[in-house]
């Protein structure tokens, strides 16, 4: 899987400690006054120029998209922080072009409406892939209750953990998710997952 | 297939950073801290300085994987204080990590270092970066740091 190319090849992992530990500084007080005593001044604190464009720009790649089921939302209701609840998922697919599965029920989407109308959501839940390996995922983002009901601001990054193994690129991106109520399937939220490359 | 996610540039920081300061292997991985000095951010938007004192907590794992938490704030050019946290990672082949352990300048196409940013702005003229994801990519250098940031449209 192309994925995979960015990584790192598997078992030749470098004599991390020993290199870390040579650049190892004393430590006593703050951070930064053991820094300032145990190094040579950082560079010079950089100007503000006229902002430009960096020389590049990374973009998104499709990978997949996680349809997952939700039954009635379960109230914790009125915080100090906001509206509490949470939607529980209790089941789904993954479909992509080169990794299929299922959403494992038993999961759940934990939802903090905001005053300014901003909902935060914080999801775990796994999903099996079709060689059965379990793949946990959390999924954290905002949905923007003032944005147009046809065209919903709801973006989330989400983080995988997988097995050392085939799966392994899953653990080394930063993927990014757009996410809505399925148009059609009814009690399903469609998360469409995009790499950051 | 769906259309990818748009990201539209933000602002560059350009911000120092000292060598770490090492808790070494814990259960959790090899922690360490970079400690984050001044510096300055800019974009169309918003411009200003990076507040220092904040510090990168970072935990190595066993494959090589940098996994990357800072939260600094930075004072626009008119007077407000915002956060900005980020989580992400940095990875690259083994070779590649080893040069920028040692200090030496390498090419930021050779290692992925992205992140996830989420920043809390006092209401006003700063609130749309409350509704609104961020992520970053990010040049390492010996002394200092590049991190170029994006809205996710």
């Amino acid at each position: 899987m192309s994925e995979q190319d960015n990584g790192q090849n598997e078992n030749s992992a470098m004599p991390r400690r020993s290199v870390l530990m040579g650049a190892g500084v004393a430590v006593g007080g703050s951070l930064l006054a053991s820094a300032a005593q145990a190094q040579p001044p950082a560079a010079p604190i950089p100007q503000v120029g006229n902002p430009s464009m960096p020389a590049y720009n990374p973009s998104t790649e499709y990978v997949f998209t996680i349809y997952a089921t939700i039954s009635g939302a379960m109230t914790v209701g009125d915080t100090t922080r906001g509206q509490v609840r949470a939607i529980p998922i209790t089941g789904g697919e993954v479909e992509g072009e080169n990794i299929r599965g299922r959403v494992v029920p038993g999961g759940a989407d934990w939802q903090r409406s905001r005053a300014d109308g901003i909902t935060e959501i914080e999801a775990t839940y796994a999903i099996e892939l079709d060689d059965m390996t379990l793949v946990k995922v959390i999924n954290r983002g905002i949905i923007d209750g003032q944005s147009p009901p046809e065209n919903r601001y709801f973006r989330t990054a989400v983080r995988f953990e997988a097995p050392k193994g085939p799966h392994q690129w899953l653990n080394e991106a930063i993927f990014l998710c757009k996410a809505g109520l399925h148009a059609t399937r009814a009690n399903t939220v469609q998360v469409e997952v995009f790499k950051l490359v | 297939m769906p259309d990818p996610i748009r990201l539209e540039w933000m602002m560059d920081a350009h911000v120092q950073v000292f060598r770490p300061v090492q808790i070494g292997d814990t259960p959790n991985g090899f922690q360490q801290a970079v400690p984050i000095g001044a510096g300055t951010f800019a974009g169309p938007r918003l411009r200003g300085s990076a507040i220092s004192g904040s510090a990168d907590w970072q935990l190595v794992l066993e494959d090589g994987m940098y996994l990357l938490d800072v939260t600094g704030a930075m004072l626009t050019d008119d007077g407000v204080t915002i956060r900005v946290s980020s989580k992400g990672m940095r990875h690259g082949p083994p070779d590649v990590m080893a040069r920028l352990i040692a200090g030496e300048v390498v090419p930021p196409d050779q290692y992925y270092m992205r992140a996830v940013a989420e920043i809390a702005a006092p209401p006003g003229k700063y609130d749309w970066l409350n509704r609104s994801l961020f992520v970053s990519w990010g040049e390492r250098y010996p002394d200092k740091v590049v991190i170029h940031y994006y809205q996710v449209l």
